[in-house]
């Protein structure tokens, strides 16, 4: 007697043999022990692997484990971002996709208002003093060891951003409301990250690059707060 | 359709749905705390999924990781075609198969590796002797290829011609390896 195959064994046992293959392999089944106590033995592993639980999940520490873990990781892949922007260039800064915006925008107002073409102007030359205004901006060069300074310190870091903020503030009937808007948009997506950049370091104080990364942000938003000031 | 072909839905299960349709447009915008509910509701699924694929439960909370991290990169390609947990079993199958490939060289070699020529991995005199190996222990002992077919085709339904394309094996021997992985489960758990 010739036994079935492999192949009909174990069609028959998940249903996937072919009709005919099936009356053939059963007719044989009803003559053959062994083939018959195999495939039995194959459904029931079949009904065996359909019916187990999952394996059991994570306790409850292990999933907030898990998920400290997952938003490190997030937050670290935004500051990646942040930090592998090109020091003078306005445009990203924060998340992908978001500077643009910024740079589409000034670009139209300084097609619309000549007043504001210093805005363009300093995407390409950084430190460039918005025409007429008076020689408050101070150079770049100057001003890093300032920046370094602060950006280790939160409270140095808030009195400058309210200064720059203040000054702002006056200046904004000058920038026009367009800039305005995306000047503000632009600085609550670095608060964001500045936000979710300190709660991370809660959470992790001696995290090295977490610091290194939140003082980056720093002067970041001094950065831009600096060339709004000189663009207004 | 009229609308009175939507069967009410109970309050209840249509809040949880909208509120977590609500998460789910938040964390699509980047909002990470919404994200944070996204993943409290389907890690445990995605844990499950890891850890009967890789057979360990240190690699398979790495892979959750890597999953939920790559879910929060990809979240705006979400388009609600299929269900959160579909989208996020598939992305999840995908992160999980690209890390057999790059971690174990040989993981997903089925096409060289002739199904008579196991190593009898697992399925030893000894083990057999201590026969009552719960499933998954059973599972997690099997050879990698045999048990990344298995888990797709016997536990979440997957077509060999799916795993083909998957994976890169010929349907033939994702078929074979199958019926390898079920007799080395048979063997192991004794019977
Ligand atoms: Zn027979």
């Amino acid at each position: 007697m010739t036994h079935i195959t492999e192949d009909e064994r174990q069609g028959l046992a998940d249903g996937t043999l072919d009709a005919d293959g099936t009356a053939a392999a059963v007719a044989h089944l009803a003559q053959c022990d062994a083939c018959a106590a195999d495939v039995t033995q194959l459904r029931t592993l079949m009904h065996q692997l359909h019916d187990s639980p999952p394996p059991s999940s994570p306790n409850d520490s292990a999933i907030e484990e898990l998920w400290t873990t997952i938003r490190a990781r997030i937050e670290a892949r935004k500051v990646v971002e942040l930090s592998a922007a090109p020091p003078t260039h306005v445009a990203a800064v924060t998340r992908s996709g978001h500077w643009h915006v910024w740079r589409v925008a000034a670009a139209v107002v300084a097609v619309a208002a000549a007043g504001v073409v210093a805005i363009v102007q300093f995407h390409s030359r950084p430190v460039t003093t918005a025409a007429g205004s008076p020689a408050s901006a101070s150079p770049a060069a100057s001003a890093q060891p300032a920046l370094l300074q602060a950006s280790d310190s939160s409270r140095a870091y808030q009195q400058q951003v309210q200064q720059l903020l203040d000054e702002i503030e006056m200046q904004r009937a000058m920038l026009g409301p367009t800039t305005t808007a995306v000047a503000d948009s632009d600085l609550s997506a670095i608060d964001q990250a500045i936000a979710e950049l300190r709660a991370a370091l809660l959470r992790d104080p001696n995290n090295a690059a977490l610091r290194q990364l939140l003082a980056t942000s720093y002067q970041q938003k001094l950065d831009l707060l600096k060339r709004l000031n000189n663009a207004s | 359709m009229t609308s009175g072909a939507n069967a009410p839905r109970s309050t209840a299960a249509a809040d949880g749905a909208s509120m977590m349709g609500d998460a789910v447009r938040l964390a699509q915008a980047g909002d990470l705390r919404a994200f944070e509910s996204v993943y409290r509701a389907h890690v445990t699924a995605v844990y499950a999924l890891c850890r009967r694929m890789v057979g360990d439960d240190s690699e398979a909370r790495d892979l959750v990781q890597d999953i939920f991290v790559r879910a929060w990169e990809k979240f705006a390609s979400f388009r609600g075609e299929s269900s959160l947990a579909t989208w996020l079993h598939r992305l999840g199958v995908n992160v999980i198969l690209e890390h057999l490939r790059t971690s174990r060289r040989d993981a997903l070699r089925f096409a060289d590796d002739p199904v008579d020529d196991v190593p009898a991995h697992g399925a030893s005199a000894a083990e057999r002797i201590d026969a009552r190996l719960d499933l998954d222990a059973a599972i997690a002992r099997l050879p990698s290829g045999a048990r990344i077919v298995l888990v797709l085709h016997d536990l979440h339904g997957y077509s060999h011609d799916e795993i083909a394309r998957l994976t890169g094996i010929a349907p033939g021997t994702s078929r074979a390896q199958l019926w390898r992985a079920r007799r080395h489960l048979m063997r192991m758990l004794d019977r």
